[in-house]
């Protein structure tokens, strides 16, 4: 049996609405809305990759990347948060 | 398809051998398509001047394709549906397009479009289709979308008097669509001037990035007289000013000395927003007062500026005269006709012929309105131009000749005015 | 470091000068729309320049601004008479037009017919959420009967038409559509829809919770997508192999009555807020090309030109 995929999910708050779609139709209900109803990733391990919260998300808010080796899902992460800040001083 | 080449066309029809400044090459590095400046005259076949007999509305459409219109879209309607008829055979000659769209709403917004790919565009209506088009000419307005818009004008109000001639759409031309904008109006007296001034409203559409009106009248329209088409070479032809600055650099709105940005046309590389919404420098839309006041004072600030060059009129016989006939479209031929009668009686009248209404040429009208000492206007309306001479006027007196039952005044009811 | 496929689209797609993140309410389709939009246009290989992307006013009408293309914000409906411009001066652009359904059907509806019948190629992308939604709520063409409106408080008396349906019997060569909820079969669509030789429309539903469903007891997005997602019925995809659609019959599109069950389907269903509607390819048929007509139409007139011309020499 394949080793099974693991997902990381990247939210780009300054981006999100809050709409609450990728919550509401995530089918492994990975998300969890927090107080102010911004998803908050509740259970990665759940992802399967559907990618349905990235393609529904109308604010472009929602990266899902595969993660294949530990050490490339830290890099993965340095550079979600260089694109965030790139993306601050719009 | 590959796009259409602008070959220089040198078949022998007499009524063309016009400049092949064709719609525009694809240029892979963005730049400038057409050279701005005219080239130096080429020795062509047809060097003799051509003589033709043209209707009024036929001579619009050869000035037009001599300008380098290559896209017309329009509806019919009449007295203006001939331009469309020839378009729709000399532009497919002249590797142009014609279509006729579904209304005049949406001939406008195909003008738009053509102008915006980069080409240029033309449209005739008269009164009802004029009315329709006034949203579409705000947004080219707004956008500062080159294009020409010919308005044969006939008897009004709505349907009115389609056969008949009458002027009655002036204020129409420069206030129809809502709100302050920047827009040239010129009218039309004669066959020749149908050629001339309709190249001169291309000049001034690429030059100043504005539309421009151009108002015709049901006499003018479909007078047939003898002219002379002059040879293409001579002419002046102005093509719009490409924007210089690579892509990335490039902001379609920017003010400049003149207030006219360099244009782009799209799919040249130049990918930029452009919208009816009032934008900044980029085209973005913005509601920030700052940037709204520096964007609409410089698009009125880029007509202001070209008065000079903008505001044409013709006098004859002014010199000394103390009664003057300001006159304009097919009322000015018998204007003329009227101030050659009152000259054999020796009375010293003269007239100035407007060919711009707007931007109002206030100065010549001025000058016009301290040398004499009385001024008729006629009009086939019930007084519009007279408007705007009585608010320039200072101390002289201005009487009107309105007529508005669809008949052409006439000398004498002119001339008669002048002896009173 | 790769960054994902998608981050890659947005950075190169997205305007990077303009203020996200954009205009549009929580939760409103028109984001997931212009999504899909930009990976259709990436899986087709269009260059940035060639496309020219054109909208009409409304909130679909906020679209093109975001996108790094030819853009072109027009006047309340008349979006397809500047694209039919652009199209024909530059023919070698690819015009992509994207309107609500007030925009394309109600002061848009007479272009939008003709357009059809002329079958320009086109692709008009009409975004149905059956409202005017940028002006507060009013009643569109494709408000269905009964339902709240702001100027239908004591509910709708008029009926909503069909647009796909309108689409097909004005004679448009491609007709399909789909939903906010279906995505990557929406990316297919409107990938076919460019793709496209012929005036191409792709009807979105989509939904305005903010203006239309707060007034019908569907006042969130997450209703109103899953209202969506049960009301679409796939049509078999008369592409696929051929085969005559179920949903339309191929080829000329004869009286209206006719269309195709889905059509039927869809206009008594539609009228409605929670009849099911056909999604999918409801027409894909073979016309003459305008542009290359009219090619010829020049060809000819020039050598009428030079025959003329000689004959009188």
């Amino acid at each position: 049996m394949a080793k099974k995929k693991s997902y990381r999910q990247h939210i780009f708050y300054d981006w999100c609405k809050a709409c609450g779609l990728c919550v509401a139709f995530c089918p492994k209900q990975v998300y969890r809305r927090n107080e102010e109803g911004q998803p908050v990733v509740a259970d990665a391990a759940k992802c399967v990759g559907c990618r349905f919260c990235e393609l529904h998300c109308p604010d472009f808010a929602i990266t899902i990347s595969a993660v294949d080796a530990p050490s490339r899902s830290a890099a993965a992460h340095t550079a979600q948060t260089s694109i965030e800040e790139a993306a601050d001083e719009r | 398809m590959s796009d259409k080449k602008a070959s220089r066309e040198n078949d022998n029809q007499p009524q063309s051998g016009v400049n092949g400044v064709g719609a525009p090459q694809v240029a892979a590095s963005g730049t400038a398509m057409r050279v701005p400046a005219r080239e130096p005259a080429r020795s062509s076949q047809n060097a003799v001047p051509r003589r033709r007999l043209l209707q009024g509305n036929e001579a619009m459409v050869e000035g037009a394709l001599a300008a380098g219109c290559r896209f017309f879209a329009g509806y019919p309607i009449t007295p203006a549906s001939e331009i469309s008829e020839l378009m729709s055979v000399r532009l497919p000659r002249e590797n142009g397009t014609f279509i006729q769209m579904e209304d005049e709403i949406a001939s406008m917004g195909a003008v738009i479009g053509a102008s915006l790919a980069g080409v240029k565009s033309l449209t005739a209506t008269s009164g009802p289709g004029f009315s329709l088009m006034q949203e579409n000419l705000g947004f080219a307005c707004m956008a500062e979308v080159p294009c020409v818009v010919v308005n044969v004008m006939r008897g009004g109000p709505s349907t009115g008097m389609p056969t008949s001639p009458a002027q009655g759409d002036v204020m129409q031309a420069r206030w129809g669509t809502h709100g302050d904008h920047p827009i040239i109006v010129l009218s039309v007296a004669t066959v020749a001037e149908c050629f001339e001034i309709t190249v001169t409203a291309f000049n001034f559409a690429e030059k100043y990035r504005v539309p421009v009106i151009l108002l015709s009248d049901e006499v003018v329209a479909h007078t047939r007289e003898n002219i002379v088409l002059p040879e293409s070479a001579q002419l002046e032809v102005v093509d719009r000013i490409r924007p210089s600055v690579p892509p990335q650099w490039y902001k379609p709105y920017a003010d400049n000395s003149r207030g006219v940005p360099p244009m782009a046309t799209m799919g040249d590389g130049y990918r930029h927003h452009v919208t009816g919404l009032v934008h900044d420098q980029s085209g973005y839309p913005t509601e920030r007062s700052d940037e709204v006041k520096t964007q609409l004072k410089r698009q009125m600030r880029k007509i202001s500026s070209g008065f000079g060059e903008i505001q044409l009129t013709r006098s004859f016989m002014l010199e000394d005269a103390q009664v003057a006939v300001i006159a304009y479209g097919a009322v000015a031929r018998s204007a003329k006709r009227a101030v050659r009668m009152a000259r054999r009686q020796g009375i010293k009248a003269g007239l100035l012929q407007l060919v711009t209404l707007f931007p109002f040429p206030r100065k010549a009208v001025d000058q016009v309105l301290r040398q004499c000492k009385a001024v008729i206007v006629p009009e086939m309306n019930f007084g519009q131009i007279s408007r705007e001479v009585k608010r320039v006027n200072r101390t002289c007196r201005v009487f009107t000749v309105n007529r508005i039952d669809g008949q052409l005044i006439t000398p004498a009811e002119i001339f008669q005015e002048i002896s009173n | 470091m790769k960054m994902e496929k998608v981050e890659q689209l947005r950075h190169y797609y997205l305007r990077h000068d303009k203020k996200f993140p954009h205009v549009w309410c929580p939760g409103c389709g028109n984001g997931i729309i212009l999504g899909s939009l930009i990976r259709a246009i990436d899986k087709i290989g269009l260059s940035k320049d060639e496309v020219v992307l054109a909208s009409g006013i409304g909130c679909a009408g906020r679209m093109p601004v975001y996108a790094d293309f030819n853009t072109l914000h027009t006047t309340h409906g008349r979006a397809l008479t500047f694209a039919t411009g652009i199209k024909l001066a530059r023919p070698e652009l690819n015009l992509i037009t994207v309107m609500g359904d007030g925009d394309a059907t109600g002061i848009g509806g007479n272009h939008f017919i003709h357009a059809a019948r002329r079958n320009l190629n086109l692709t008009a992308i009409i975004i149905n959420n059956q409202i005017y939604g940028m002006t507060g709520g009013q009643y569109s063409p494709t408000t269905p009967y009964g339902a709240k409106a702001a100027t239908a408080t004591g509910g709708h008396l008029e009926h909503a038409f069909s647009i796909a349906d309108l689409a097909v019997t004005a004679g448009a060569s491609f007709v399909a559509r789909g939903t906010v909820y279906h995505v990557p079969h929406l990316d297919k669509l409107i990938e076919q829809g460019i793709r496209k030789n012929g005036f191409a429309v792709i009807e979105i539903m989509a939904y305005c919770h903010t203006q239309f469903g707060r007034r019908n007891k569907m006042g969130d997005a997450v209703t109103m997508m899953e209202k969506l997602r049960d009301r679409a019925v796939a049509v078999k995809d008369p592409g696929a192999a051929g085969s005559p659609g179920t949903a339309v019959a191929a080829g000329a599109s004869d009286t209206p009555g006719a269309a195709a069950s889905a059509g039927a389907l869809d206009s008594d269903s539609l009228d409605t807020l929670d009849g099911k509607f056909a999604i999918g390819v409801l027409t894909d048929v073979e016309k003459p090309d305008y542009i290359a007509e009219y090619a010829r139409l020049r060809a000819a007139s020039r050598l009428n030109a030079q025959n003329a011309g000689n004959a009188g020499k």
